[in-house]
């Protein structure tokens, strides 16, 4: 589904990604773990373009997203769904009207098909009462389920996930990385940067890690957690477990 | 007082004097209305100009041509500015003085209205264009659903004293003969040569004004709150 | 975004088209023509007064007598009624101009002082017929007026004691009683007030601003008198008071060439 292949990113002198090759299948759970500064983030970001990528292919179901025209670039990223780190809910919206904007403004969808497609994800997501709530007004638990539903509500072909539990208080990890794994379970081709280790073993299809800015080494999560080969995957793993 | 009592008559009332005042009130609030109008309309192009460069680098010839008319316009006094407009941009042409003043108003507050749209819209999280971008909007979709009603909201206060400022400094319309509020004042006390109550007038006048104006800007404000409580 | 670009482009081309445009023709020949014309005057002289009664005339008070020349010379407005010898001034400093023979009014010029304060009035009042008794005032006048002025009519006297200070507030835009010249304010007025202030044993001190801000100098005392070529009407001196006259002058039409 997605291919990546020699991806290269620099910003200036700094070369974040040096090189990185790699196939996502439809269905997998890829979990992208690394130290920081490592370039994982950039990595993902890059998947949807929202780093312009230096040289390199990105090939998303049969077509190369860093020759894309503009115009093609956002009807790309329609089947691409995208949780961030600070959830960045439009604070100006109502909870239904953050999940309908953009089906609604795109054309995709009228009103009141996206708010019938809304409401499912809302209850979906576990947060139906909280339709005409604002954003401010939720935890940032709630934040980020918000932000995985309105993602959701646009279909996604593959979601991306930029550290979705990073900002959280740590009671409310657990809901959030709940449905994710109920996202994993009904099917969704997910690719995850992510922390956390429990969720990597236990939900991912293959673990990357990068180290460096290179892939430095991937593998089933039985495999990479109890026999990794890279040092410096051994130590960052000693680090972390 | 029978002293002040008969100035009072003389100043205003004597030959319908207060209708100097009434009338260059008139002329000052269809200037300030209009200026305001716009100020407005241009200045946020300007500023979707500006904003859109510094976001996305693109632009480069509107956007230089927008920080050559901001920074003639900020460097240079809003009354050089309407002499200029009238005895050199339209000169020898007898055209309408409110429309000048105008124009005159509307150019110079474009340029401040511009500045604050553009803060407005900087200081928008970059977070929210990504998430914009990330759901498949293009860049006028997301400035135009995510971005703008959230500058919007934050310039507002900015706006509305934009607004207020204006109205006082159309009060050098006299410059060119235009008969607004404070000429109405002066064409009094060139008459009667009296010069307290006239100006005291014309300046109770303005504050009214001023005082109406920040109360509907606040209201309007406490409204937009209301989507943004926490 | 260009679209936009080509409006203002489009925009400041007709704006330059409007600056090479053509002056409209002189329409006024007698003060009778006035009727339902654009008349310019300076805002706080006669002639705006004198200009409000005219049938159907747009009147519009300038703050400055230059500017009301400055947009009858652009065809902005028909004519310009002013005093006779600013407008003499005007007409041999800007081609193109012409003084229509018709007198509109005939007036006198006085001091302004500060109504109560009839002692300062008195004694300059004193003074002034002293000066028109001893034809100073007159040899002042008419070294202003004319065509090749010296500038310099009057010296004040060196070796003098001085009891005190007189303020006069003016406003240095109208000549020939009073304007700039090489930084310094010069005219009629500012001779006269040496005079007088030799006279009474002061020394002068001129106070430059806008026209219409003399009368609340005076009248808030940051001035003693107001001398800037004003006229006495009887809605004036009810504010403020009057010397006796020291010079006449007539309020006159300025137009366009033909």
């Amino acid at each position: 589904m997605i291919e990546v292949n020699d991806l290269k990113k620099s910003f200036g002198d700094l070369h974040i990604l040096k090189g990185i090759t790699t196939k996502i299948e439809k269905g997998e759970k890829v979990v992208v773990i690394g130290p920081s500064g490592s370039g994982k983030s950039t990595f993902l970001r890059c998947l949807n373009r929202l780093e312009q990528p230096t040289s390199g292919s990105i090939i998303f179901e049969g077509e190369d997203l860093t020759k894309a025209s503009e115009k093609r670039l956002y009807e790309i990223r329609e089947k691409m769904g995208m949780v961030f780190q600070h959830f960045h809910l439009f604070p100006h919206l109502s909870i239904i009207r953050n999940l309908t904007l953009a089906p609604v403004k795109l054309g995709l969808m009228s009103q009141a098909e996206a708010e019938k497609s809304a409401r499912a994800m809302l209850k979906k997501v576990g947060l139906a009462d909280k339709e005409n709530a604002f954003p401010n007004q939720l935890s940032g638990g709630q934040k980020q389920r918000i932000a995985i539903a309105r993602a959701l509500v646009m279909n996604p072909d593959v979601m991306l996930f930029d550290e979705p539990t990073s900002a959280l208080d740590p009671e409310m990890v657990g809901e959030v990385l709940n449905l994710m794994k109920q996202l994993a379970d009904e099917g969704m081709t997910m690719v995850v940067v992510t922390h956390e280790m429990g969720f990597a073993r236990e939900v991912a299809s293959r673990v990357v890690f990068i180290d460096q800015g290179v892939i430095a080494e991937e593998n089933t999560p039985e495999e990479f957690f109890t026999n990794p080969q890279n040092p410096r995957l051994q130590q960052f793993l000693s680090k972390v477990l | 007082m029978s002293d002040l009592m008969y100035k009072i008559h003389s100043t205003f009332i004597e030959g319908d004097r207060w209708k100097y005042l009434t009338n260059g009130l008139k002329t000052t609030l269809i200037i300030t209305f209009f200026a305001v109008l716009l100020g407005m309309v241009l200045g946020f192009l300007i500023a979707i100009v500006r904003a859109t460069h510094d976001k996305t680098g693109k632009m480069k010839i509107a956007n230089f041509f927008a920080k050559i008319y901001l920074t003639v316009i900020r460097g240079t006094p809003v009354m050089v500015q309407l002499l200029i407009i009238y005895y050199v941009i339209f000169a020898s042409v007898r055209i309408d003085k409110t429309f000048v003043g105008i124009l005159a108003f509307g150019l110079n507050s474009a340029a401040y209205v511009a500045e604050i749209f553009r803060s407005g819209i900087m200081s928008i999280d970059n977070g929210q264009f990504e998430a914009g971008a990330s759901l498949g909007l293009n860049y006028r979709k997301t400035m135009m659903y995510i971005i703008m009603p959230q500058a919007f909201k934050n310039v507002l206060p900015a706006l509305g004293n934009e607004c207020i400022v204006l109205l006082k400094e159309t009060s050098v319309a006299g410059y060119i003969a235009l008969e607004d509020l404070t000429k109405g004042g002066d064409i009094i006390r060139s008459v009667t040569y009296e010069a307290f109550l006239p100006l005291i007038a014309v300046a109770l006048i303005y504050l009214i004004i001023v005082m109406f104006l920040t109360m509907l800007v606040s209201r309007l404000e406490r409204r937009l709150a209301k989507s943004d409580r926490g | 975004m260009k679209k936009l670009l080509n409006v203002l482009t489009a925009g400041m081309l007709i704006t330059v088209c409007f600056t090479g445009c053509g002056v409209p023709k002189n329409t006024v020949h007698s003060s009778d023509d006035l009727k339902g014309k654009v008349i310019g005057t300076q805002l706080g002289t006669t002639g705006y007064i004198f200009a409000g009664d005219i049938e159907n005339a747009k009147v519009e008070g300038y703050n400055k007598g230059a500017d009301a020349i400055q947009a009858l010379k652009q065809g902005k407005i028909d004519a310009v009624i002013i005093d006779s010898e600013p407008a003499q001034e005007f007409v041999n400093k800007n081609k193109g101009l012409q003084i229509l023979p018709d007198v509109f009014a005939e007036e006198e010029y006085s001091i302004a002082y500060k109504k109560g304060n009839d002692e300062l009035g008195k004694k300059i009042d004193d003074a002034l017929t002293k000066l028109k008794e001893n034809g100073k005032l007159d040899e002042i006048t008419s070294h202003w007026v004319g065509n090749d002025p010296d500038r310099v009519s009057y010296v004040p006297e060196k070796d003098m004691e001085r009891t005190g200070v007189l303020v006069m507030a003016t406003n240095a835009e109208f000549p020939p009683y009073e304007s700039m010249e090489n930084g310094e304010i010069v005219g009629i007025d500012v001779d006269m007030m040496n005079a007088v202030c030799d006279e009474l044993g002061l020394k002068l001190k001129i106070d430059n601003m806008e026209f219409d801000s003399i009368i609340a100098a005076v009248n808030s005392g940051k001035a003693d008198v107001g001398v800037a070529g004003m006229s006495v009407t009887p809605e004036r001196e009810k504010n403020v008071s009057f010397t006796q006259g020291y010079a006449s002058t007539k309020q006159v039409i300025v137009v366009r060439e033909d």
